[in-house]
């Protein structure tokens, strides 16, 4: 698909006016936008960023289309209200890293197969993704190792090479070549010359990350179900919930009632394996009663049981969770034990 | 050989004597961290392992936070007897240990404390920020807490202690375990002066007015992932109030009334508990400024009611005590 389209071109200096029109057709523009040594993706009204060399957001684009809480619908007495559910405003997220848009691949394999969500969906059709190539990637990153490059398109409807003095979009979708046709006339068509570029710093950048090996990762995780491998690593979690809250691909939610007499609302929040309130029964049992548990479903979740749901790892190898642990436990030891 | 590597290996040699007499059923301590300039907790079981443990400037978390679930009986077979446990730690952490022992999380005679001599924990974040956010390959930890980092490409950087020092160690008034079983390289350099709370002045000078404005700004970053709690050896209720569900006491939320209760809870559950050992900060991952409103709950206990958390075994702590004299003022006068 994404072979058949040209790739375009756009002059760095003419970025402000691109965004200015991005803007002005209606799409919400959300960019790479620098605090400290953080990186968040941000609205942007004006200043359009012009720099891609970070190394990825602090936070991943999940809560874009999982927010971390979200009112599903309102209700009075036994009647249902109609204003909770809006309908979605069009947005383009600039910058994001591949590993991060092929998470949001993996989330559709979840949350767009029959019957598919509503509430995911409609954020979904509405947002354009245009990854920005990962062309230094961080010690905590492994996405070769799992499935991605740091030039992969799952996921994207663009992907945009940092070429210096200019950028080079490359579509991935017919969304995105469509997105692209829309602004033709502020973009050329690449020269060859910059497409071997391209091809040149995805290479390097691939070259720069570490493998690790997981061959038969899913069938060794579904054999140890009982073993000691969860000892160690379950013995130092702190059962905080960072490690799935940065996750791209963790996407476990709890559904809540929130009512004052007869008026109610009904959200929906992220939830974390890591929470002993998990797996609580209301008869008071719990079927993970310890961090043993907890961990081991976390791993199994991502390593086996996706695999066997869905055909892929649900890791895609970003290293938030490694680099925000606080006790540093280091999920590619526990992958590759 | 470096002071801290001495010490590594003088811990070494005590883990491996506790373990050999048969004194000790698990030691907490630190290992190299997959990261650089990280240490991870490990937990050992036999003399075989000990070789695993180091101590540095990089030895950041506090280890009693271990400890509540290790001496709690739920989830244990019938017959169950507490192990015995060695713990290495720092100042802090000792008296963390102490506060557990007061209240019955951690009985005194199965825990042995292996004190450290603590010249303070480098915070990784100021040692990215004095990188311009570069990220280090590899690095050392000198005894003062001064660093030495590498670049990709060997560039080498020394960090001045004052600039990596996290806020909590700065001046710390108790670097060695106050209550100890075995001191390990006591030689500790110069004990600095009682600590006079200037950290807090700014926060106090401000009105009730902007420090909510303070507080609402700090907690707005907040993401609910409860790592501040999970970091701290105080929190070991076995369901914290902000999970409960019979009766539910806060949503589940992100709304910022539902957020500043869980954490007006957490801070106001510390008074006359919290040693100021700074995990709650370290494990934050949104770096909310949690200190400055648990510190001033130090100075306004250790002012009012004359108590330090952590200090004895037998002091009883305020909140358990009455006296007629009670200085009651922060009741009128918050």
């Amino acid at each position: 698909m994404a072979e058949d389209m040209t790739p375009r071109t756009i002059d760095k200096r003419k970025l402000p006016e691109l965004a200015g029109l991005i803007i002005a057709a209606g799409h919400r523009l959300y960019g790479p936008v620098r605090n400290g040594g953080e990186v968040t993706l941000t609205e942007i009204a004006e200043k359009p960023p012009l720099d891609f060399a970070y190394g990825n957001f602090k936070m991943s684009p999940k809560n874009f289309f999982l927010p971390q809480s979200e009112v599903i619908c309102r209700f009075c007495g036994g009647d249902m209200l109609k204003d909770a559910v809006s309908a979605e405003e069009k947005k383009v997220l600039l910058g994001i890293r591949p590993c991060d848009a092929r998470a949001v691949w993996l989330m559709d394999k979840v949350f767009l197969e029959e019957p598919g969500d509503f509430y995911y969906k409609q954020k979904r059709d509405s947002t354009i993704l245009i990854s920005a190539a990962c062309l230094s990637p961080e010690t905590t990153c492994f996405c070769t190792s799992v499935g991605g490059s740091p030039a992969g398109t799952e996921g994207s409807d663009i992907l945009l090479f940092d070429l210096g003095k200019a950028l080079l979009l490359d579509p991935a979708s017919p969304r995105g070549e469509d997105f692209l046709n829309r602004f033709s006339e502020m973009t050329s068509e690449a020269s060859k010359k910059q497409v071997s570029q391209k091809e040149q710093l995805a290479q390097e950048a691939a070259s720069r990350l570490k493998k690790i090996s997981l061959d038969g990762v899913a069938e060794k995780f579904a054999r140890a179900f009982d073993s000691d491998l969860w000892a160690a690593p379950s013995q130092k979690c702190l059962g905080c919930g960072i490690c799935t809250y940065f996750c791209p691909t963790c996407h476990c939610f709890d559904v809540t009632d929130e009512t004052v007499r007869e008026k109610g609302r009904r959200l929906r929040t992220w939830d974390s394996c890591m929470y002993p309130l998990f797996t609580l029964h209301a008869s008071g049992h719990n079927p993970r009663p310890s961090q043993k548990e907890r961990v081991r479903q976390r791993f199994m979740h991502k390593f086996s049981y996706s695999v066997q749901n869905h055909g892929e790892l649900f890791c895609v190898g970003c290293g938030r969770c490694i680099k925000n642990c606080p006790v540093n436990l280091d999920l590619r030891e526990v992958i590759t034990r | 050989m470096s002071a801290n590597v001495r010490t590594s290996e003088e811990l070494k040699s005590a883990a491996r004597k506790l373990f050999e007499e048969g004194k000790i059923d698990l030691l907490i301590g630190y290992e190299r961290g997959t990261l650089p300039l990280r240490t991870t907790p490990c937990f050992i079981t036999s003399a075989e392992e000990v070789d695993r443990l180091v101590w540095d400037g990089f030895c950041s978390n506090n280890l009693a936070a271990y400890l509540p679930h290790l001496f709690s009986k739920e989830g244990k077979p019938k017959g169950w007897q507490p192990p015995k446990v060695a713990i290495v730690a720092k100042g802090c952490d000792g008296r963390s240990i102490i506060g557990l022992v007061k209240e019955k999380q951690a009985p005194r005679e199965n825990v042995i404390i292996l004190g450290v001599p603590c010249r303070g924990i480098v915070d990784l974040k100021k040692v990215l920020r004095a990188l311009d956010h570069k990220e280090p390959v590899s690095g050392e930890a000198a005894e003062d807490a001064s660093v030495i980092v590498r670049l990709d490409g060997g560039k080498e950087i020394r960090l001045g202690r004052d600039e990596v020092l996290f806020d909590s160690c700065k001046d710390c008034p108790h670097p060695e375990a106050p209550v100890c079983d075995l001191h390990v390289r006591p030689e500790i350099p110069e004990k600095k002066a009682e600590r006079d709370f200037t950290d807090v002045a700014d926060f106090e000078a401000k009105s009730p007015r902007e420090r909510w404005d303070y507080f609402v700004r700090e907690i707005s970053k907040c993401i609910r992932c409860y790592a501040c709690r999970q970091a701290c050896p105080n929190c070991y209720c076995a369901t914290c109030f902000a999970e409960q569900t019979q009766p539910k006491w806060i949503g589940v939320g992100t709304d910022l009334s539902e957020v500043m209760i869980y954490h007006l809870g957490r801070i106001f559950h510390q008074a006359g508990r919290c040693v100021d050992c700074g995990a709650c900060v370290r494990a934050c991952p949104m770096s909310i400024d949690l200190r400055v409103f648990t510190r001033k709950m130090v100075k306004d206990v250790k002012e009012l009611f004359g108590y330090e958390a952590g200090i004895s075994v037998e002091e009883p702590p305020p909140l358990c005590t009455f006296k007629t004299d009670d200085d009651q003022s922060f009741i009128t006068e918050p």
